[in-house]
């Protein structure tokens, strides 16, 4: 595991226009989905996606993810799967568990997780 | 057979040196017949009613944007083997896209009748074509502090008071099962209770304050509930009860253009 910062994130996407709960919402239930998600509201339930997941600062989520890629930049308590990568940057929070292929945590994160990374998934 | 119809209420004034131009070249190309006018949407829809029932073949809006989102709210009395036309007598973001530039070109694309198809989705118990916008229409205490949205699926989103619109994706065939893109905004200043509805309507719906205001929200679905809808009016002024529901139904609907890709009738 590095500390390697990760650019490109879905909020820097000019014309973003997947699915996106700001951080003035409160969102419960499942998300399927072939495009990116971000999440920087409070939200208790699974994503399922074809894309990429970014969990922004002021997200508080629970539960599962299953993407792409993942970007952690807020809280997430559950399960996170991903095909190809998972990045908790340093103001984010894991606790629960990160599987991907390669998984990269910046310096200050928060993690009380299992973490899985190197395999095919 | 061709009928037209015309709202007396419409901003797109059209005066009678337009109007015997307009017939005119109606008539060179053998579409003309008198316009009857409606001053209201109950007035137009107990007049598509008639209409419905003596064969028209096509029915005509003359008049703006406005008056075409009208007619398409009260599309359900209209027989889905009928045309709708559109004749703009003003610049129109409507008309160019069925690339239609004037109200002559109009006239031309109706005597052609080539004939584009598109989806359009319930708001209720009426339609709109592309993009319905609800707002707060009053600051008060009588407006509820949150508002619930709720998909297809079993997603619940819990949202502050703010300017939501519900678009029609229809025409980009990547969002087939998901055809309704729902956008929420900050809202902005609050209007006073001491303006007239059209006043409030037209400051809350002024294009400027539409696309300003941070985004809250913006997902796709087939099918929204909104919850909390009692005080919430759209682009044409229509109230809304507690809870509304939007893309329940769809239709197809034959619009007269000049786009590629059509076909003939």
């Amino acid at each position: 595991m590095t500390s390697q910062s990760n650019k490109g994130h879905i909020s820097d996407l000019v014309g973003f226009s997947g699915f996106y709960i700001g951080a003035e919402v409160v969102a419960t239930g499942d998300i399927k989905s072939e495009e990116d998600v971000f999440v920087d509201g409070s939200y208790k339930g699974s994503i399922k996606t074809t894309g990429a997941v970014e969990i922004g600062k002021n997200a508080k989520m629970t539960g599962t993810i299953e993407a792409r890629s993942v970007v952690i930049e807020g809280q997430l308590k559950g399960a996170v799967v991903a095909v190809d990568s998972v990045y908790i940057a340093g103001c984010g929070e894991l606790s629960g568990s990160a599987e991907a292929k390669s998984i990269n945590i910046d310096t200050g994160a928060l993690l009380k997780a299992q973490i899985d990374s190197g395999k095919n998934v | 057979m061709y009928k037209y119809v015309q709202n007396s209420h419409s901003a797109a004034k059209i005066d009678e040196q337009l109007t015997t131009k307009i017939h005119t070249e109606l008539a060179k190309h053998r579409i003309d017949s008198q316009f009857m006018t409606f001053n209201s949407e109950k007035e137009l829809s107990a007049l598509l009613e008639t209409l419905g029932k003596s064969s028209a073949t096509t029915i005509v809006v003359v008049g703006d944007d406005y008056d075409f989102n009208i007619l398409i709210g009260t599309i359900g009395k209209i027989d889905s083997d009928t045309a709708i036309g559109y004749l703009p007598i003003v610049k129109s973001k409507i008309a160019k896209n069925l690339q239609i530039h004037s109200w002559l070109d109009a006239v031309r694309a109706l005597a052609q009748r080539k004939i584009t198809e598109k989806t359009i989705y319930s708001i209720a118990n009426r339609y709109f074509y592309d993009t319905i916008y609800l707002a707060a229409a009053e600051s008060n205490d009588s407006v509820p502090s949150t508002i619930k949205i709720r998909t297809e699926g079993n997603l619940e989103l819990t949202l502050p008071p703010a300017k939501i619109s519900f678009e029609n994706l229809n025409e980009d065939h990547y969002f087939n099962n998901a055809p309704i893109q729902v956008s929420a905004h900050e809202p902005g200043e609050a209007v006073t209770k001491k303006s007239s509805l059209k006043t409030k309507i037209i400051n809350i719906f002024d294009k400027k304050s539409l696309d300003q205001g941070k985004l809250l929200l913006s997902l796709h679905s087939k099918i929204f509930n909104l919850e909390g809808a009692d005080n919430l009016v759209d682009n044409f002024g229509r109230k809304y009860k507690n809870i509304v529901t939007i893309g329940k139904y769809n239709k197809k609907i034959r619009l007269i253009s000049k786009k590629t890709n059509q076909k003939s009738n």
